[in-house]
């Protein structure tokens, strides 16, 4: 005999094994340790509901796991600019340009460094924007934006990674006089 | 050169293609200030003395942060570009403000 809450119900009671063997899995979970292998099956539910509010409720460790590079074709500024203080956009071109496969690879490794946290970083495929297809058509070479508090505080291209690591410190130490 | 609007999908590459960009946050919450604003920009856009420079406007509504540092001073915000680079923001409403902008630009 061991004394189990009767969920289904709404009443708590005394049930037996037997009783608890014909209860669906899922009603067998929210009920005490029965045995040593509900034991187990408690405490590894526990770790994983532990783990998950863990990881929603910290974004931060959240954003280690998933990267965080958006590739979107409409973004929603409003709301961008409102979330986050700093921000930069990689305009990924259609076709290959020159060293965009090692800015890119670059721009998706620096959205894990701890240094970087509090950026945004945004990657957009510029195919659907004209004028950044043509641009990066013309220049052969990424191009980047970065904003602080919503204001663009740099654009140019981006032909190395001292390139995008000088444009990041830029945004770092820009002050406005506002 | 007649002020040019823009939009935040389309701003960067605008900056980036032009050597100097001076480019006003606008929205018309700020009422009196801003709209009383408009034609003296409009005014300096087509002083042949700053034909280099390339004269932008942007509508801040679609940008909270920026709308609420014009509405912080009820003034449009005034940025300056150079070669892709923000050089200079400031809070203007007069002629004066906006031309020691332009001159700090063309020094460049």
């Amino acid at each position: 005999m061991v004394r189990a809450a009767n969920w289904s119900s709404g009443r708590g009671g005394i049930t037996n094994e037997r009783s608890l063997k014909i209860l669906p899995a899922s009603e067998r979970q929210l009920m005490g340790p029965q045995r040593k292998n509900d034991s187990f099956e408690l405490i590894r539910d526990s770790f994983v509901t532990a783990a998950f509010l863990y990881l929603t409720k910290a974004p931060y460790h959240l954003k280690r796991i998933k990267m965080q590079i958006t590739s979107s074709d409409e973004i929603d500024w409003a709301n961008v600019f409102l979330h986050n203080e700093y921000i930069v956009v990689n305009y990924q071109p259609s076709s290959d340009c020159e060293g965009c496969k090692e800015i890119n690879e670059l721009f998706q490794r620096l959205d894990k460094f701890e240094e970087y946290r509090t950026v945004k970083f945004l990657w957009v495929d510029s195919r659907n924007n004209p004028i950044a297809e043509q641009f990066i058509k013309k220049t052969q070479k990424p191009f980047m934006a970065a904003f602080k508090d919503g204001f663009l505080v740099e654009c140019n291209v981006v032909s190395t990674d001292a390139d995008l690591k000088r444009m990041i410190l830029r945004l770092f130490s820009f002050k406005f006089k506002l | 050169m007649p002020v040019t609007e823009t939009t935040d999908a389309y701003l960067f590459l605008q900056v980036a293609e032009n050597d100097r960009v001076i480019l006003k946050y606008h929205t018309n919450d700020c009422a009196e200030p801003c709209i009383n604003f408009i034609p003296i920009f409009e005014d300096l856009s087509n002083d042949i003395a700053y034909k280099k420079i390339v004269f932008l406007v942007i509508d801040a509504d679609n940008n909270p942060k920026a709308k609420e540092r014009i509405l912080n001073k009820n003034q449009p915000v005034i940025t300056i570009y150079h070669k892709g680079q923000l050089l200079d923001s400031r809070h203007a409403s007069t002629k004066e403000g906006v031309q020691e902008l332009l001159e700090e630009l063309l020094k460049v």
